[in-house]
């Protein structure tokens, strides 16, 4: 066998096997994985809403939906589109208004990402007691452009629709 | 060289990151502490010991032409499989350094050996190479993050939980007073100062040890 076609074969064979050798472990981590997520999103819910039990008494809401909280507060998760992928995020609402913002997952450019990554970045920050209709007015930051935008836009777009709290006007 | 030298020297005439100074970009950024450091020399070893064996193992199938692809192929397969490992039983671990441990694929520590050593000779001296510069890179970056860990956090052994279970929790230990911190060495210029000391003890060890200074592979 000449060595064009014998180094084709085993490259050929090698990819096989590379590939059904991950596939194989992608499967059998698939499920450990997803319960690992599911417990970083309800330990990001019970900090945010500091209810450390709530997920003995509610279940998480999915995308686009809310559950009540004591105190007439409301727990809202939300995807966007960023830069890299989906953001997933929880809204934490009271009649005033903003009470917290976190993301529990996103694909952002590592660094850029800690714009909104971090709870304690000032940025995000600006959240923690903002009345809704006044999240379309922040400022992105630059550099992170898409990132903070999408956040914003989708904070934003909640305080128009009308099942939710909103302040009487702008600060 | 014999068997107990190759495991030898890839701790100490050949350390990967004290003599050859390669690998130099993941260890200054995963170094803030034990755990993370050690995280990331376990999947690095991972990848080294699966990739130097099986290439050793092909190495008389492989014409010339497709020895790197097959090489990227192997270490970029392990360092996928390492990447998964992680994120389903080390999570905590690994939403804080997966970049990291994805990027072992571009490490030339692990390609060189591929290419110098494993590419060339039998699948035990492979095997013990491997483990020698794994083993050798380990100190490495576990020094350098117990070091920085402690000017900087005041803590040892904090978060190992996140590699090996709860119970691993109650290593951590305290070494300086509670509310310590200087965050000059965890931040990445303390990486730099810190890793540059080490490299000049090393160096200043290396001349001392060594008469015949001759070429460092």
């Amino acid at each position: 066998m000449n060595d064009g076609l014998r180094g084709f074969l085993v490259l050929a064979l090698l990819s096989v096997a590379v590939s059904a050798l991950l596939a194989v472990v992608h499967d059998a981590t698939t499920a450990q994985v997803a319960a690992n997520r599911l417990k970083e999103r309800w330990r990001v819910a019970e900090a945010l809403t500091g209810l450390p039990t709530l997920h003995e008494t509610a279940s998480l809401p999915l995308p686009g939906t809310s559950i009540e909280l004591p105190d007439h507060r409301r727990l809202i998760a939300a995807e966007t589109r960023g830069y890299g992928g989906t953001i997933s995020i929880l809204l934490l609402v009271d009649p005033d208004g903003l009470r917290g913002l976190r993301v529990v997952q996103h694909h952002e450019t590592p660094g850029v990402a800690d714009f909104i990554a971090l709870p304690d970045s000032p940025w995000m920050q600006q959240f923690e007691a903002l009345p809704l209709i006044a999240a379309a007015s922040l400022d992105t930051v630059s550099g992170a452009t898409i990132t903070t935008r999408a956040l914003r836009d989708t904070v934003a777009r909640l305080a128009v629709r009308d099942d939710l709290p909103r302040a009487e006007s702008a600060p | 060289m014999t068997t107990s030298n190759l495991l030898v020297a890839g701790i100490t005439t050949r350390n990967p990151v004290w003599i050859q100074m390669l690998g130099l970009c993941p260890l200054l950024a995963v170094s803030t502490s034990v755990a993370t450091a050690l995280g990331l020399a376990m999947a690095s070893a991972l990848v080294l010991l699966g990739s130097n064996t099986l290439i050793a193992a092909l190495r008389r199938w492989l014409p010339d032409f497709a020895r790197l692809p097959a090489f990227m192929l192997l270490i970029a397969g392990f360092t996928t499989l390492a990447v998964l490992l992680m994120e389903a039983w080390a999570f905590d671990l690994y939403t804080r350094i997966a970049l990291f441990v994805q990027i072992i694929v571009t490490n030339c520590m692990i390609l060189g050996r591929a290419e110098q050593f494993a590419s060339r000779n039998a699948i035990g001296a492979a095997v013990l190479d491997a483990l020698g510069t794994a083993i050798g890179f380990a100190i490495a970056l576990v020094a350098l993050g117990a070091v920085r860990e402690v000017i900087g956090r005041g803590t040892l052994f904090a978060g190992m939980d996140g590699l090996f279970g709860a119970s691993a929790a109650s290593l951590a230990v305290t070494v300086l007073p509670n509310d310590y911190r200087l965050l000059l060495a965890a931040l990445p210029p303390g990486a730099f100062i810190v890793a540059g000391l080490m490299l000049a003890l090393a160096r200043a060890l290396t001349a001392r040890t060594s008469q015949n200074a001759g070429s460092p592979r």
